[in-house]
């Protein structure tokens, strides 16, 4: 590359930079929009994933009660409050003090719970066979015959915990955001605002113009995806182990995918705000349907294969894995970013040249 | 009158001719009822949930060790959650549960059937009981809820061998009692998410229809334009606002037909004089809330990122597709201060879904102080807002 190429590289790449973080809308879309998100999500999902340590009320009136209560305190799956009458046990759940209200009088138990919250049904569901179960071996002195034992297995280079692993599928949400809508801009509203014509108007290589251009929105990506992780792990106490060389790889060719993505979206829509109406819909659809916040597995049949259709599924899995939290095969992994990659520079090339073409 | 008229019509239809105005303002509310109603419905339900479980079996089940072969049939066929495949080696099953081949891994011992035998008809001789493990990925979620599924059902078998074999087992009787204000003994969500739906239509038109509009009418010099046509400001600012309204109605309107069409809500619930009466409060405080923002933003940019932001939080922080009154307080705290928790609250309450204990007069205080709030600072902005000063 000569030395005003490179002159020309360098100033497109820099007045791209800047152009992108005074633009308050690309700056929010690019890094604030995925710290938004990560952040609220972070602290919705983050601590609903076990019932482990919810309050569960008693009030006991059986015979052996101080036995049972003892038992029932023991078993540290939950916390346990013991109350001295059903009416404050009742009180209590319509409260919100504990999830559930157990009244055990003879051989009648009777569950009482606040039923109106669809996130709560789940957790209530599980805790009350649990708690049926227990009572009923307490009352029969159920010896177990077939005895579980429960082995966790670490997948990834680390032994994780579901935030990190909730993160790294919010990584690939935020590439998906960044990438898509920054190429929607480069050369949608480019087009828009005639800055494009300009631009074939001037002595400047239309390839350095493609490169210098996505480079920078590469850096915002970078930006925002550090952020993440640099918040995340302030707040959350993510647990990471990063592969760096097969991460940034991960990261250039999920950008990249993301960006060809974007650019499919704009070839499909032609006008921008049509093609950035369609980007925040699939975004929608990418949050609840690609098993980065709500298993796959918990959807209806219909609508579990649309996954298979949605990138950030795949860009999930490999940030995972680079990060340490996942496992999945060497040959996997490249097929996915070779995949993502070539789609990125074939289209942002392609699609470069067809805008930047002179009439 | 007549002006006002005039230009509401002209409003409407700039409104409904901008695809993107009509796509989020309208279309959009739809598109997100179907897909929360896809995944929550089902999540709620848990019908159709299919969990992968792998097995190994590291010898022939005979006699008693029979029993488990039942209790696998039984949790893979029709209806159950779990679809398995059958391993050799332990290796190759871990392997797969590593790549999310598999969400769970069941090891069934050499000596299972013997020892399953020999506990249940020597039981006074406490032979050793049989150990059964099961592998899992902490960090998976799907994982996580499999092995718990599968030791529970392990639990329940314990109980039912000591049933079978213990004339005098004592068996509890197990009563369920939802403390709800609906009638309805059953919980559906298709009616649950519908008052968060309608107020997230609300939230479109007052964050972005609205004061896209307003900015752009400012940026443009329109407004300027306007005030050299005999019209009033005041009355330019009604014809505005009615058409938001219009906007809104024929959103929710939309929002019936799917609900009670579809999805079947019943109809007593939705055209309660009540919840209507509501909604129009919560479009008037949102659209207040909307105004101020307005008035505090100048910039078209501005005001679309200001938009995003409030629309995410007050979205998801209010409440409005699943309750958050659990989260950690230092985010809770903002929880209580959005007009959209009360206002969620005050419409579900509604339809006899309520969730908090917020008290009843509060979720009317709350929105009525951030409408006062909101008229007060858009008024004394006004001049700012219509760009005539």
């Amino acid at each position: 590359m000569s030395n005003r190429r490179i002159r020309q590289f360098y100033s497109i790449f820099v007045s791209f930079a800047k152009d992108s973080l005074r633009d308050k809308l690309e700056t929010f879309f690019s890094i604030l929009f995925p710290i938004l998100f990560f952040i609220l999500f972070g602290f919705i999902f983050g601590n609903e994933s076990d019932y482990l340590g919810e309050k569960i009320g008693f009030f006991v009136t059986n015979d052996i009660s101080e036995d049972i209560e003892r038992k029932i305190s023991n078993v540290g799956a939950w916390k346990t409050i013991m109350y001295d009458s059903v009416n404050s046990l009742r009180k209590a759940v319509e409260n919100g003090e504990i999830l559930l209200g157990v009244y055990l009088h003879g051989s009648k138990v009777e569950f009482l719970y606040y039923m109106s919250d669809p996130s709560r049904n789940t957790r209530i569901q599980m805790i009350m066979t649990t708690i049926s179960t227990f009572l009923l071996k307490i009352f029969n002195e159920v010896e177990d015959v077939l005895t579980v034992e429960k082995i966790p297995v670490k997948v990834g280079k680390v032994a994780s915990n579901q935030m990190s692993y909730l993160t790294a599928g919010v990584l690939a949400v935020s590439l998906l955001t960044s990438g898509m809508f920054s190429m929607i801009t480069l050369f949608g509203n480019y087009k828009r605002r005639a800055l494009l014509k300009r631009v074939i108007a001037s002595p400047v290589n239309t390839s350095i113009f493609i490169f210098g251009s996505t480079l920078t929105k590469l850096l915002m990506s970078f930006i925002s995806v550090f952020i993440v992780i640099l918040i995340g792990s302030l707040i959350f106490n993510l647990k990471y182990s990063f592969n760096w060389p097969l991460f940034l790889l991960s990261i250039v060719s999920s950008a990249l995918g993301m960006m060809a993505f974007g650019i499919l979206l704009l070839i499909l829509f032609k006008r921008p705000e049509a093609a950035q109406t369609a980007g925040s819909v699939l975004m929608t659809l990418m949050i609840f349907f690609s098993g980065v916040y709500f298993p796959i597995e918990f959807l209806p049949k219909s609508l579990r294969s649309l996954s298979i259709f949605l990138p950030v599924k795949y860009v999930a899995q490999i940030l995972r894995y680079t990060a340490g939290v996942e496992n999945m095969k060497l040959s996997t992994f490249f097929t996915i970013n070779f995949t993502l990659l070539i789609s990125g520079i074939f289209l942002i090339s392609i699609t470069g040249k067809l805008f930047l073409k002179a009439k | 009158m007549k002006k006002i008229v005039i230009m509401i019509k002209a409003f409407l239809k700039d409104n409904l001719r901008s695809f993107e105005t009509t796509f989020w303002s309208i279309i959009f509310p739809l598109i997100l009822y179907f897909i929360l109603v896809s995944v929550f419905g089902n999540i709620a339900t848990s019908s159709s949930i299919e969990l992968k479980l792998g097995v190994i079996q590291q010898e022939e089940l005979k006699a008693f060790g029979k029993i488990l072969e039942e209790i696998l049939k039984e949790i893979s066929s029709e209806g159950g959650p779990f679809v398995l495949k059958y391993y050799e080696s332990i290796e190759s099953a871990q392997k797969d549960l590593a790549t999310g081949k598999q969400d769970v891994i069941l090891l069934i011992p050499k000596g299972t059937s013997a020892g399953l035998s020999g506990t249940l008809l020597f039981k006074k001789y406490k032979i050793n009981n049989v150990l059964l493990k099961i592998y899992y990925v902490d960090e998976r979620q799907t994982s996580n809820i499999a092995a718990k599924i599968l030791e529970q059902i392990f639990d329940e078998v314990n109980i039912e061998i000591k049933k079978r074999s213990d004339k005098d087992f004592k068996d509890l009787e197990i009563v369920s009692i939802p403390i709800a204000r609906h009638k309805k003994a059953t919980f559906n969500y298709k009616e649950y998410i519908f008052p968060g739906i309608v107020l997230m239509a609300i939230l479109s038109v007052s964050l972005f229809t609205q004061n896209i509009g307003l900015a752009y009418n400012r940026e443009k010099g329109i407004n300027k334009r306007l005030y050299t046509a005999p019209v009033k400001p005041i009355q330019y600012f009604l014809a505005f606002i009615t058409t938001m309204l219009i906007m809104i109605s024929i959103s929710i309107a939309l929002l019936y037909v799917l609900a009670i069409n579809v999805y079947k809500v019943e109809t007593v619930k939705v055209l309660d004089p009540k919840f209507m009466l509501f909604t129009l409060f919560s479009a008037i405080t949102l659209l207040s809330f909307g105004m101020m923002l307005i008035s505090i933003f100048k910039k078209t940019s501005t005001v679309v990122v200001i938009g995003q932001i409030m629309n995410q939080i007050m979205m998801f922080l209010g409440g409005l597709y699943f309750p958050i009154f659990d989260v950690p307080w230092a985010i809770r705290w903002i929880v209580y201060l959005l007009p959209t928790t009360y206002l969620g609250e005050l419409l579900r309450g509604c339809m006899g879904y309520r969730v908090s204990t917020i008290p009843f007069e509060y979720l009317i205080l709350v929105p009525s102080i951030w409408l006062i709030i909101s008229i007060a600072i858009f008024s004394f902005n006004f001049k700012k807002v219509m760009g005539y000063e």
